[in-house]
């Protein structure tokens, strides 16, 4: 585990945002997965277990990370898979393929954080600026 | 914009009325078709006016068909688009429905359910009857439920509600006629809901959640009218049992999916907003259409699954006390939305005018003789349920005639937060909150590491405080104060 986390929180009333910067579309992507993973199961150890193919589209660049997002939500609220490890290859702003590996979230030994009810679009934020990419997305809890 | 995270101060004009009304004029933003009405004190004010909710009453006020004012309740707060504790009224002819205007969890809303248990008798198994809801409703991150429905029954849930789950055993149709609506609203439209939103529904029927959905075991402290109290068969001293829940992933899905459909159908339609979470289509528009009969089955679903966890917490007291719920009196109270749109009949300047109400974060609050007031309640008002924090108070109200003049019959709904989740959580840094609550006479259990610290009694208004607005603003009355004993969050 790195101790310097690609991602960071901040706060919004009732619920929680998320922001990260990346040199890469594809590297904000996975900053921003590994924070909503964080928010759903904690520091929990998770195994890539199962691996799960992912081809999405979308019109720009904040709507790929929102629907991204979107998805791996739709993953969790629907068979309790969280991922752990990212093999994107072409991330453009309109489209993100590659593999998601993880496994499904087990109450008997991982940790609970918090339940997750929809990646917004309120203040969503994706740039790239200066050769950077920066996003926020805030989660409704 | 990449602001956001920090608060900012309203600085726009804010006329006070009277006690409790607060008046945002049209003239602040030429966009607005009518002014913003805010219902709070100086007191609550102060936290009100340190962030964007203010704002956010002004912006819907820019939504076509809105009519009268766009309001707000004293335990307004920053929300997408709308304001949580928001409510807003549209013509049903010319006007709109917005997705954000119900929120993502479409019914979110309580239930109450009396019991014949005084505090003495809950007291002395009172861990152990937390420990029994505990195991007996499925809460927290990614729990199934018991009650598990194949896609022939989904239909069913989103068609029927709450009287489908009746049908299946679980509850009586006194139930359904303490509920809202009975349970059900007429016009749902199955074909409008995604599969995904199915799937993500398909085995949460009859769990609770997690953030800040709670089943509640209370003592009634204090009862403000007799008559009122008496009809709904509480006293001081009695327990009762509160259940706060919505429509699970289910209906996040729904309005996640319909953020979009109308987001189109409202650039198609011309209509211009300050804000894209304002998102909205014309009622009559196919995609508003579709959006409320897509709400409608997730607001069935809702009714559907309080009715399954009421149904799962008697079980529980039944294994405690060797008992049956009925013998308990484990009767409903009531059951009210506080997340959803209706087509409701309202006197606007002097005339009948139907009316799509928005109630975001807000109760219904209909008044005595109303058509729609349980014939148990016509004398009284509907109920109105208000929970509060886990440490402090929650109330049980009736409406009034002067919400129907001047809410559309709508009042408050919670406390409202005043901390975010992350501040929550450094406060109660070295502090255990269930050993607090616990010195103070309330078991809490909790299954997530985060969940009771970030829920905590501090993190929210003082409900006291609150409901005195509705109260003396005439919205809602007064009529028991419950306090929690035991606690049970997701």
């Amino acid at each position: 585990m790195n101790t310097q986390k690609p991602y960071e929180f901040f706060d919004h009333t009732a619920d929680v945002g998320m922001r990260a910067t990346a040199p890469t579309l594809g590297a904000l992507c996975v900053a921003l997965a590994r924070g909503l993973t964080e928010l759903v199961a904690e520091d929990s150890r998770l195994e890539a277990r199962e691996t799960r193919p992912i081809d999405l589209a979308a019109e720009d660049a904040p709507t790929l990370v929102l629907t991204w997002l979107q998805e791996l939500l739709f993953w969790f609220s629907t068979d309790q898979f969280l991922p752990v490890a990212y093999e994107l290859e072409d991330v453009t702003p309109t489209r993100l393929r590659g593999r998601v590996r993880g496994q499904r979230f087990d109450p008997a030994r991982h940790v609970q954080g918090r339940e997750v009810k929809a990646v917004t679009r309120h203040l969503l934020d994706v740039r790239q600026e200066h050769g950077q990419w920066s996003g926020q997305v805030i989660v409704d809890i | 914009m990449r602001a956001g995270t920090e608060t900012r101060t309203w600085h726009g004009p804010l006329e006070r009325l009277d006690e409790f009304r607060w008046q945002i004029p049209q003239s602040y933003d030429p966009g607005m078709r009518v002014p913003g009405l805010v219902f709070t004190d100086e007191h609550l004010l102060e936290d009100i006016k340190n962030d964007q909710s203010l704002q956010q009453v002004a912006n819907v006020a820019h939504l076509p068909g809105i009519v009268k004012a766009s309001m707000a309740m004293p335990d307004i707060h920053w929300g997408y688009g709308f304001p949580i504790g928001g409510v807003a009224a549209m013509d049903a002819k010319t006007g709109v429905i917005s997705p954000g205007g119900v929120g993502y969890d479409i019914n979110c809303g309580v239930r109450l359910v009396r019991t014949d248990l005084n505090e003495a008798d809950v007291r002395p198994v009172l861990k152990q009857l937390v420990a029994a809801l505990f195991n007996t409703v499925p809460c927290g991150v990614g729990m199934s439920g018991e009650i598990r429905v194949n896609r022939a029954e989904a239909a069913n849930v989103m068609r029927q509600g709450a009287r489908w789950v009746v049908g299946q055993g679980y509850g009586t149709a006194a139930d359904l006629e303490h509920t809202e609506s009975n349970g059900c609203l007429d016009g749902a439209n199955p074909d409008a809901v995604s599969d995904r939103a199915v799937q993500r529904g398909a085995d949460q029927l009859g769990t609770l959640g997690s953030g800040n959905h709670f089943l509640e075991v209370q003592v009634v402290d204090t009862v403000y009218d007799e008559v009122s109290a008496a009809a709904c068969g509480v006293a001081v001293g009695q327990v009762t049992v509160m259940i706060h829940s919505g429509s699970r992933g289910f209906g996040y899905q729904i309005c996640d999916d319909y953020l979009d459909v109308t987001g189109r159908a409202m650039q198609m339609a011309g209509i211009s907003v300050p804000d894209r979470q304002l998102a909205c289509a014309p009622i009559s528009s196919s995609a508003g259409q579709a959006y409320l009969g897509a709400m409608r089955c997730a607001a069935n679903y809702a009714w559907s699954n309080r009715q399954c966890l009421m149904h799962l917490a008697r079980m529980a007291f039944e294994r405690v006390f060797g008992k049956s719920w009925d013998a308990l009196g484990m009767q409903l109270v009531y059951d009210v939305a506080h997340n959803i749109a209706k087509f409701e009949t309202h006197q606007v300047n002097g005339g009948t005018q139907t009316l799509c109400v928005h109630r975001k974060g807000a109760t219904r609050a209909f008044p005595p003789g109303h058509p729609e007031t349980p014939a148990a309640y016509r004398e009284i008002g509907q109920p109105v349920i208000i929970p509060g924090d886990m440490g402090r108070n929650s109330y049980l109200l009736v409406g009034t005639e002067q919400a129907m003049r001047e809410t559309f019959g709508s009042c408050c709904h919670g406390a409202g937060r005043v901390m975010s989740r992350a501040q929550a959580v450094r406060e109660a840094r070295g502090r255990s909150i269930e050993d607090e609550l616990a010195t103070q006479g309330v078991v809490v259990m909790g299954r997530g590491r985060k969940g009771v610290a970030e829920e905590q009694p501090s993190a929210y208004k003082d409900v006291n405080d609150v409901v005195r607005v509705v109260d003396g603003a005439g919205l809602a009355k007064r009529v028991a104060r419950m306090k929690p004993i035991g606690v049970m969050k997701g």
